[in-house]
C-alpha cells in the first residue's frame, strides 16, 4: 500500500479511536449523574451497547494506532518523560482531591459521638487520622519529586549508593516511637472501654436473630427471668421458661430507649447465627454470638431531642444496625433508639406491658408479638418499615425496600 | 539439550550433542532463536508438564482467567449498589431466578457474589495465580537451577489447583447458589443450611475446593522451600539471593506454616455440616427448630481461620513486594537500597504475621486482655512495612528512572502500599476498631494495601518477565494506557470508600436505604461503580496486550530490560532445564547497577571481577560463562552470546 494513503487511514482511524475513548466516560458519567429510573436505564443499555462496540473497535484501533512499524505517528513522543510528568500530575492532583473531598463529605460522616467513651475514640481518630495524613502526603511528595528529578536522562548515572546504617536505623526508630505513642493511647481507652461495668448500670438485652433485634428490659424486679433455646416458639421468642417468676415482668417493647447520662449495660446474645450490635452514633460495636453471651457497656451522653437540634434535623434518630453477615436480611436489620431524661426513661418503663401472657387470655400474647414485630415468620423489615414511614421525608427507601421485602418473603 | 523426559539428575550433566542443536545464529532479528527440542509430545510438554516454567504459565492464565470471573462478578454487585432501581431483567437468562421477574437481584445472590468475589480474589488470583506463577517461574530461573525440586510433586500441585479451581467456579451455576457467607465463611451461618441456600451444595463445593487448593498450595511451597534450600548455583549463597526470591522463599514457609490450620478448621466444619458434631456450634434454634449442638465455640472458628487468614494477606503481598524490589532497583539502574534492611524486614513480617491475627476479633467478645495483646504487635507490624517504603523510596532516589511498564505499576505499589497501609494503624488500634470494623473503612483498607497492591504486583512482574515467558515483548504503549486507567480506577473506587467507613456503613449490605446513617452515598456509589467499570475495561487492554503478544509480539531481546538476574542469561525461548550448556556461577549480589568502574550501568551476577572489563566492553555479545580468574569456559557455547 502506497505509504500516504496508509497514515491517512491511520489518521483517520486515530481521530475515531480517540473519540471513541472520550466519549465513553462522558456517557458513563451522564449515567451516573442521572439518578431518576427510566431515563437511567435507557441510558444503561445504551452504554452497555456501546461499551461492547467499543472494546471490539477500540481494541483494534489501538493496535493499529500504536503498532505501525513504519509510520509511527507518536515516534516524536519521549515517553519516558510524558510518564514522569503524568505521574507528578497525577500525584498532585490525587492529594488535593483526597485532602478536597475529605472536608466535602464531612457532612456525611457520623456525627459527634453520643456517649463518653465515644467522644475518647473520636479524639484518637482524629489524632491518627492527623499522624497518617501527613506521613501520607510527605511520602506521596517525595515520591512525586524523586520520580520527576531522577527520570532518565543520558547524561546522568544513576549513584551506587545503597546502605547507610544510620538512615536505616533513624526510619526505624520513628515510626517505632509514633506506634508507641498510639498504642498506649489506644491501651488506655480500650481497657476504659473494657473494663467491668458499673454496678447502677441500666441492662438491656439484645438478642439477634435471622432478621430482627430481640430488645428485653427486666422490667420491675430488675431481674432477667431465665431462657432456654430449646423453649423458643412462636409465642416465646427468647425461650423464656415461665417457672422462673422473675421472667414474668420483662418486656420486650420495640424500641430501644435509655436514660442519658446514665451507664448502659448491653447484654447481647444470638439466637441462630452470629450478628454483631452496632450502635453507630455511640461507637458501639459487640458480636452477638450463639451460645456465648457478650457484654458492652457505656453511658449516652445526648438525648435524641438534643441531637435533632444540634444537627438542625427534626428527623434524626439513633439506630441499632447489624455488622455480621447473617443472610438475606442482613441489611435490614433494625432497630430505632431513642435517648431520653432520666423521667421520661422511667414513664416509659412505666407503661410496658410483660411479655408474659397469663395462660387464661391469650390477649397478651398478641400486644407482645406486635410490639416486637418479631414474629419469627414476620419479614423482617416490618419494624423499620414501620418506624421509617412515619417519617416520609425518606422517600427513596420505600421502594427498594418493598421489592427488598418481597425476596425476603419468597423463600 | 537435556531430553524432556530426563530426570533433574540426568539434566545436570551435560549432553554434548544436544548442546551443539541449540548454538545457532546471532542478532536479535533471527525468527528461529528456537531451540531444538527433542520430540516430547504434547500433552507431556503443555498439559502435564514437568517444566517449571509451563507449570508457572498454567497457573498465570488459569489465575488470569479467574480474575475475569472474580472482576465480573464485583462489577455485578456494584451495579446493585449503585442502582438499586436498576432493572436487571436482562440478566435473567444467565441469573435465572436470582433475578426476580421485576428485574431486583435477590440479597441472597447479592451475597453469594460479593463472597466468591472474595475467595476468587484472595485464594485464587493472588495467592495462586500470583505467588503459583512467579515463585514457579523465578525460583530456579534466579536461583540458577534446572527446575524444582520435584517437578513431579509441581506438576502436581498445578492439577490440584485447577481441580479446585473447577469446583468452585462450578459452584456458581448451582440451583442453590454458591457459598455466600462471606470469605470469611464463619460458622453458623455457613454450617447451616437452613441459614441460608448458598451454605448448602455451595458451602460443600466451596470446602471442598479450598481442601484441594490448601493441598495445591502446600504440595507447591515445599517445593519453593526444597528449592531454595537445596539448589542454589554455585556462589549463590543466601544473602546473594535476589530479594525475589526472599520474598517467595518466606511466602512459602508462611504458606506452609498457616495452611493447615485453614486445612483443619474447614474439616471441623466439614464434620458439623456433615457428621453432627458441635465444634462450632450451640444454642441454636433456627427454622422454628432448636438444634441439638450444643458445646461448640463460633469463635473458635475465626481463631483458626484468621490464624491462616491473617498471614494469608501477607502471602498475596509479600511476592508483589519482593517483584517490586527487584523491578524498581533495575529500572532506576541502582542498588536496591537497605538489601539487609529488605531482608531483615520480609523476616519480621513473615514471623509477626503468625501473632496478630485476632485484630480481626477485637470486638467478638474474646477477652479485652487479648485485645490488648494484639494491638501491641499487631501495630509492631508497621515498622517492617514501613522500613520497606522508605527503603524503596530511597531506592528512587539519585537513581536514573526508566518508566518501563513494570516500573510504573512498582511505583504504583508503592503509593498504594502507604495509602492502604497508614489505615491498618486505624484499625489496629482496638477502641478505634469499635466504630471501624466490618465497616467500608476496613474495605477500603484492605483493598488497597492487599487487593491493589498485590494486583499492581502482579501486572508489574508480568510486563516485566513476559519477554523471558513468550520469547516476545508486550506493547509497551498499550501498558501505559492499561497502567494510567488502573492507577486512576483503583484510587477512585477504593478512596472514596473511607468517607463511607467514617459515615458507619457497614459492609456487605445489599441495600443502603434501611438505615438514615447510610443514606446519601447514592452519587458516590454510582461514581464508584462507573471507576470500577472503566477500570475494568482498563483491563481489557492488558488483556489483548497479554494475549496478542504471545503469538505476535515483537521477539525479546537475551536481556531487555539489562538486568542482572540469571534468568536474563538462560536462551530467549529456554527448554527445560533451563540453560543449554553449564548453569554459570554466580560471582557477586544481584543490584549492581551503576557500579563506579564499569561503564555499562548493571553488571550481571554471573560476571566475576576478574571478567568485567571483558564482559564491559561488549556486553550484548560476551560470552556467558567464565571462571573465577575471568577465563571464557569456552568448550559449553551455552546460550548463545
Ligand atoms: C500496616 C500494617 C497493617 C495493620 C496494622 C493492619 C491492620 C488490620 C486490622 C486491624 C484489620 C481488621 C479490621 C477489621 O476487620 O476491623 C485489618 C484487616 C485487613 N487487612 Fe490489614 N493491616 C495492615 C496491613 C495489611 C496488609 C499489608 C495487608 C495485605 C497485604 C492487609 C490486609 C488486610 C485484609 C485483607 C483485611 C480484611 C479482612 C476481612 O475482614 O475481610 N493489611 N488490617
Ligand atoms: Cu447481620
Ligand atoms: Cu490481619
Amino acid at each position: 500500500m502506497n505509504h500516504k494513503l496508509k497514515s491517512g487511514i491511520t489518521m483517520r482511524f486515530r481521530t475515531m479511536a480517540t473519540g471513541v475513548l472520550l466519549g465513553l466516560p462522558l456517557l458513563a458519567s451522564a449515567a451516573g449523574s442521572e439518578s431518576g429510573g427510566d431515563s437511567m436505564d435507557l441510558l444503561m443499555t445504551g452504554l452497555k451497547i456501546l461499551l461492547l462496540i467499543t472494546v471490539v473497535l477500540s481494541l483494534n484501533i489501538l493496535r493499529m494506532v500504536f503498532d505501525l512499524r513504519e509510520s509511527d505517528p507518536l515516534r516524536n513522543i519521549n515517553f519516558n518523560e510524558l510518564n514522569a510528568r503524568i505521574m507528578v500530575g497525577f500525584i498532585f492532583i490525587g492529594l488535593c482531591l483526597a485532602l478536597y473531598f475529605s472536608f466535602h463529605f464531612q457532612p456525611l460522616y457520623l456525627p459527634e459521638a453520643s456517649s463518653e467513651h465515644g467522644m475518647e475514640i473520636d479524639k484518637m481518630f482524629n489524632l491518627t487520622l492527623l499522624i497518617t495524613s501527613i506521613v501520607v502526603i510527605i511520602t506521596h511528595l517525595i515520591l512525586l519529586y524523586f520520580v520527576y528529578k531522577y527520570r532518565w536522562s543520558d547524561s546522568r548515572r544513576a549513584l551506587y549508593y545503597h546502605d547507610n546504617n544510620k538512615v536505616e536505623l533513624m526510619w526505624t526508630v520513628a515510626p517505632a516511637i509514633v506506634l508507641t505513642v498510639l498504642v498506649l493511647d489506644g491501651t488506655k481507652n480500650w481497657n476504659a472501654i473494657m473494663q467491668p461495668p458499673p454496678e447502677n448500670a441500666v441492662e438491656i438485652e439484645l438478642t439477634g436473630k435471622q432478621f430482627a433485634w430481640n430488645i428485653r428490659y427486666a422490667g420491675s424486679d430488675n431481674q432477667f427471668g431465665k431462657t432456654n433455646f430449646r423453649m423458643i416458639s412462636a409465642e416465646n421468642e427468647l425461650g423464656f421458661d415461665w417457672a422462673d417468676e422473675s421472667g414474668k415482668d420483662d418486656v420486650m417493647p420495640g424500641e430501644i430507649y435509655m436514660p442519658v447520662n446514665k451507664p448502659i449495660l448491653l447484654k447481647i446474645r444470638a439466637r441462630d447465627v452470629l450478628h454483631s450490635v452496632y450502635l453507630p452514633h455511640f461507637r458501639v460495636k459487640m458480636d452477638a454470638v450463639p451460645g456465648m453471651p457478650t457484654q458492652f457497656w457505656f453511658t449516652p451522653n445526648k438525648t435524641t431531642k438534643e441531637m435533632r437540634v444540634k444537627l438542625n434535623n427534626e428527623n434524626f434518630n439513633y439506630e441499632l444496625a447489624c455488622t455480621e453477615v447473617c443472610g438475606r436480611g442482613h441489611f435490614s436489620m433494625k432497630r430505632n433508639v431513642v435517648v431520653v431524661t432520666e423521667e421520661e426513661y422511667q414513664e416509659w418503663l412505666r407503661k410496658q406491658k410483660p411479655y408474659y401472657k397469663a395462660p387464661e387470655s391469650d390477649l397478651p400474647v398478641q400486644v407482645a408479638i406486635d410490639s416486637t414485630g418479631t414474629d419469627s415468620t414476620a419479614i423482617p423489615t416490618e419494624t423499620a418499615e414501620k418506624s421509617v414511614s412515619k417519617k416520609d421525608k425518606i422517600a427513596v427507601a420505600g421502594k427498594i425496600k418493598k421489592q427488598a421485602n418481597q425476596f425476603l418473603s419468597l423463600k | 539439550m537435556a531430553s524432556e523426559t530426563l530426570e533433574v539428575k540426568e539434566i545436570h550433566s551435560t549432553h554434548p550433542e544436544a548442546l551443539h542443536d541449540s548454538h545457532e545464529h546471532h542478532g536479535h532479528d533471527s525468527h528461529d532463536d528456537e531451540f531444538e527440542l527433542p520430540e516430547v509430545n504434547f500433552i507431556r510438554k503443555y498439559i502435564f508438564s514437568t517444566d517449571h516454567k509451563v507449570i508457572a504459565k498454567q497457573f498465570l492464565i488459569t489465575g488470569i482467567l479467574m480474575a475475569v470471573v472474580g472482576i465480573l462478578l464485583s462489577v455485578l454487585f456494584r451495579i446493585q449498589l449503585a442502582w438499586p432501581e436498576h432493572n436487571m431483567s436482562y440478566l435473567r437468562p444467565l441469573l435465572g431466578n436470582w433475578i426476580s421477574d421485576t428485574g431486583q437481584m435477590d440479597p441472597e445472590f447479592y451475597l453469594a457474589m460479593v463472597t466468591m468475589h472474595g475467595t476468587i480474589m484472595v485464594f485464587f488470583v493472588l495467592t495462586a495465580g500470583l505467588s503459583g506463577t512467579f515463585s514457579n517461574f523465578l525460583i530456579p530461573l534466579q536461583l540458577g537451577a534446572r527446575d524444582m525440586a520435584s517437578g513431579f510433586i509441581n506438576m502436581l500441585s498445578y492439577w490440584f489447583f485447577f481441580l479446585s479451581t473447577v469446583i468452585m467456579f462450578a459452584s456458581l451455576f448451582i440451583s442453590t447458589g454458591p457459598a455466600s457467607g462471606g470469605w470469611v465463611i464463619y460458622p453458623p451461618l455457613s454450617a447451616l443450611p437452613q441459614a441460608m441456600s448458598g451454605s448448602g451444595l455451595g458451602m460443600t463445593m466451596w470446602l471442598t475446593s479450598m481442601a484441594l487448593f490448601i493441598v495445591s498450595s502446600l504440595l507447591g511451597a515445599l517445593n519453593y522451600i526444597a528449592t531454595v534450600l537445596n539448589m542454589r548455583t554455585k556462589g549463590m549463597s543466601m544473602t546473594r539471593m535476589p530479594l525475589t526470591m526472599w520474598a517467595f522463599f518466606l511466602t512459602a514457609v508462611i504458606g506452609t506454616l498457616s495452611f493447615p490450620v485453614l486445612f483443619s478448621a474447614a474439616l471441623l466444619l466439614i464434620f458439623d455440616r456433615s457428621f453432627g458434631t458441635s465444634f462450632y456450634l450451640s444454642d441454636i434454634y433456627i427454622a422454628g427448630k432448636a438444634l441439638e449442638n450444643s458445646g461448640g465455640s463460633p469463635i473458635l472458628f475465626q481463631h483458626l481461620f484468621w490464624f491462616l487468614g491473617h498471614p494469608e494477606v501477607y502471602i498475596v503481598l509479600l511476592p508483589a513486594l519482593g517483584m517490586t524490589s527487584e523491578i524498581i532497583s533495575t529500572n532506576s539502574r541502582k542498588p536496591i537500597f537497605g538489601y539487609r534492611a529488605m531482608v531483615g524486614s520480609l523476616l519480621g513480617i513473615a514471623f509477626l504475621s503468625f501473632i496478630v491475627w485476632a485484630h480481626h476479633m477485637f470486638v467478638t467478645g474474646m477477652n479485652p486482655f487479648l485485645g490488648t495483646v494484639f494491638m501491641l504487635l499487631t501495630l509492631i507490624i508497621a515498622v517492617p512495612s514501613a522500613v520497606k517504603t522508605f527503603n524503596y523510596l530511597a531506592t528512587l532516589w539519585m537513581g536514573n528512572i526508566r518508566f518501563t511498564n513494570a516500573m510504573l505499576f512498582s511505583i504504583g505499589l508503592v503509593s498504594l502500599f502507604i495509602t492502604g497501609g497508614v489505615t491498618g494503624i486505624f484499625l489496629g488500634n482496638a477502641a478505634l476498631d469499635i466504630p471501624l470494623h466490618d465497616t467500608y473503612f476496613v474495605t477500603a483498607h484492605f483493598h488497597l494495601v492487599m487487593g491493589s497492591a498485590s494486583a499492581f504486583g502482579f501486572f508489574a512482574g508480568v510486563y516485566h518477565w513476559f519477554p523471558k515467558m513468550f520469547g516476545r515483548m508486550m506493547n509497551e504503549r498499550l501498558g501505559y494506557i492499561h497502567f494510567w486507567m488502573t492507577f486512576a480506577a483503583v484510587y477512585c473506587v477504593f478512596f472514596p470508600m473511607h468517607f463511607m467507613g467514617m459515615a458507619g456503613v457497614p459492609r456487605r449490605y445489599y441495600a443502603a436505604s434501611t438505615f438514615d446513617f447510610t443514606q446519601g452515598f447514592t452519587d458516590m456509589n454510582a461514581f464508584i461503580t462507573i471507576s470500577a467499570m472503566l477500570g475494568f475495561l482498563g483491563q481489557l487492554i492488558f488483556l489483548y496486550n497479554f494475549f496478542y503478544n504471545i503469538f505476535k509480539g515483537k521477539k525479546a531481546p537475551q536481556n531487555p530490560w539489562n538486568s542482572n538476574t540469571l534468568e536474563w542469561t538462560t536462551p530467549v525461548n529456554a527448554g527445560h532445564g533451563n540453560w543449554a550448556g553449564e548453569i554459570p556461577a554466580v560471582y557477586r549480589w544481584p543490584y549492581d547497577y551503576s557500579k563506579p568502574g564499569v561503564n555499562n550501568d548493571y553488571l550481571p551476577q554471573h560476571i566475576p571481577d576478574a571478567a568485567i572489563s571483558k564482559w564491559d566492553a561488549n556486553p550484548e555479545t560476551a560470552s556467558l560463562l567464565y571462571d573465577e580468574q575471568g577465563n571464557e569456559i569456552k568448550d559449553t557455547p551455552a546460550a548463545h552470546h
